[in-house]
């Protein structure tokens, strides 16, 4: 265990130096792996911890993404606010969904599919709503103005998703150490003996959801600044929601490195593989290779890749010790 | 964690379709799905009648089954309580997996009847997943007559929205239903359970 820290921390401090070494294009894959690791670390709160699968996540970042950028270009408000006011309506849209998943029981499979289908909802407004593009998408235009969370400069997103990826990685550990975090597990694990232990788990489920929801909303605003364009079938599409959820699964929902360490495996394989398929015509192709994925990783690694690194690690750290 | 096992056999099956058939919206063109005849003063697609014919004869056919033999009633026992169903002596895996291929039967038979009336695309299953699972909750969690009621209920409200506002706009009706039904009578119009 003290290895497997021990080298975390160097590639942490590593980190922030390498866009100095490294090539844009591998700027732009780190990024992305920061970038996803939060959006990760953000479902984690509520998919990982509180055991509530929420296949819908998308919908936040879609939320957090148009209002920033709505504010920016309508009303001249900087993003650096504005991430906070998409990460607010996001919450008070995960308020919405919490409410209705929970205080009337939905679980499991029901949901799941509530969380989809607000997705799908949300999906529908903004592609109905001329004010925001409709269908076409909304466009921001580039003026390279650092107050308006642009840079001409790419290895600023990286700087600010790795920042994003700490602070919510720090943020989760710190809840995991606290009542919080230990409620959220209790609740994930057995949600009867739970509530007939007093806790009151709705209540719980719901700040869940609400911190989740806001994380994402702000993650959200990096999304729309960094690619400067929002399609309502992409923004709030499934497979977005399949995008954020499948990192956390695969590296270990309900810990909290799972997110990163799955961000670190998935990321760079999906840029490769949507790379590579897209020269072959092959559009969602990758999907299929996340599916299987899923389908494999529930089958035989349910805990997820973190977990099972950590114990062989230390088993092999143990003899020496 | 078995959901995320659906999702992703979902996602296999939903872009391997779009890999093979591309997202075009494919059609069924038959003889059949151009007839029409005259009900009295409507008028009515042939395709349309079998398709809701074949709708009802199964619904009865699928609570025949779960209510008159004794596979039916071990699903419903394994649905209501499965540590009880065990405990008298019922195979709940099994029972479980007869379940699944027995719906799963059900609804590709309902993709089969609905081809040749609307047209269809890889992306048709999420949507059609979306709208029975609002089918379902208003209807009321594991009552066969609030998925009928339901059904029925869900689509000509998405009708009625697709012409009084706008057909893209039609599943946003249904939403708003199923939001209506879960504060006002959250086990859904024939559920027994208080959730």
């Amino acid at each position: 265990m003290r290895w497997l820290a021990a080298a975390l921390v160097a590639v942490l401090l590593a980190l922030p130096a390498f866009p100095s070494v490294f090539g844009s294009y591998a700027v732009t894959v780190f990024t992305l792996i920061f970038f996803y690791g939060f959006l990760g670390q953000a479902w984690n709160v509520v998919g990982g911890y509180a055991g509530q699968l929420s296949a819908g996540h998308a919908a936040f970042l879609g939320v957090g993404a148009y209002t920033a950028a709505l504010l920016s270009a309508e009303a001249g408000v900087t993003p650096w606010l504005g991430m906070f006011a998409g990460g607010a309506l996001a919450a008070v849209l995960g308020a919405v969904v919490g409410f209705l998943g929970f205080r009337f029981g939905l679980r499991g499979f029901y949901f799941v599919l509530l969380t989809v289908a607000l997705s799908e909802i949300c999906r529908i407004i903004a592609a109905n709503t001329e004010a925001v593009g409709g269908a076409l998408g909304y466009y921001i235009t580039f003026t390279g103005n650092p107050r308006q969370f642009q840079f001409q400069d790419t290895r600023a997103y990286y700087y600010i998703a790795l920042a994003l990826m700490v602070a919510a990685t720090g943020l989760v550990a710190w809840l995991e150490r606290r009542r919080f975090g230990v409620y959220l597990a209790a609740i994930r694990d057995d949600e009867a003996a739970c509530e007939a232990a007093g806790v009151d788990t709705f209540r719980y489920k719901m700040l869940a959801m609400l911190l989740s929801s806001f994380l994402t909303g702000v993650g959200g605003t990096f999304y729309a600044f960094y690619l400067f364009s929002l399609q309502p079938n992409t923004v709030f599409g499934v497979p977005l929601s399949v995008e954020i959820i499948i990192r956390p699964i695969v590296g270990g929902a309900g810990t909290v490195l799972g997110p990163v360490v799955g961000s670190f495996i998935l990321s760079p394989l999906a840029e490769l593989s949507r790379h590579y398929f897209a020269q072959g015509g092959w559009h969602g192709a990758h999907l299929i290779v996340y599916g299987a994925l899923l389908v494999t990783v529930v089958l035989f690694l349910p805990e997820g890749a973190y977990p099972r690194l950590a114990r062989a690690l230390r088993r092999r750290a143990a003899p020496t010790a | 964690m078995q959901i995320l096992l659906m999702l992703g056999v979902a996602l296999v099956l939903e872009n391997a379709a779009l890999l093979v058939f591309g997202p075009e919206p494919q059609r069924v063109r038959s003889a059949l799905a151009q007839a029409t005849i005259w009900l009295g003063p409507v008028f009515v697609d042939v395709a349309r009648l079998i398709t809701f014919g074949v709708a009802i004869v199964l619904t009865l056919l699928l609570s025949a089954f779960l209510f008159r033999t004794d596979l039916g009633r071990s699903i419903r026992a394994a649905a209501d309580n499965p540590y009880g169903a065990l405990v008298i002596g019922t195979d709940v895996r099994r029972v479980y997996a007869v379940a699944f291929g027995i719906g799963a039967a059900c609804v590709g038979a309902a993709g089969a009847l609905v081809a040749p009336l609307v047209p269809f695309q890889p992306s048709t299953g999420l949507q059609l997943s979306v709208a029975s699972f609002n089918i379902v909750i208003i209807g009321g969690m594991g009552s066969l007559v609030g998925a009928f009621v339901g059904g029925l209920l869900v689509s000509v409200a998405e009708s009625l929205g697709a012409v009084f506002l706008k057909p893209s706009l039609k599943e946003l009706v249904s939403f708003s239903l199923l939001v209506l039904i879960l504060l006002l009578r959250p086990a859904g119009l024939f559920g027994r359970r208080a959730a």
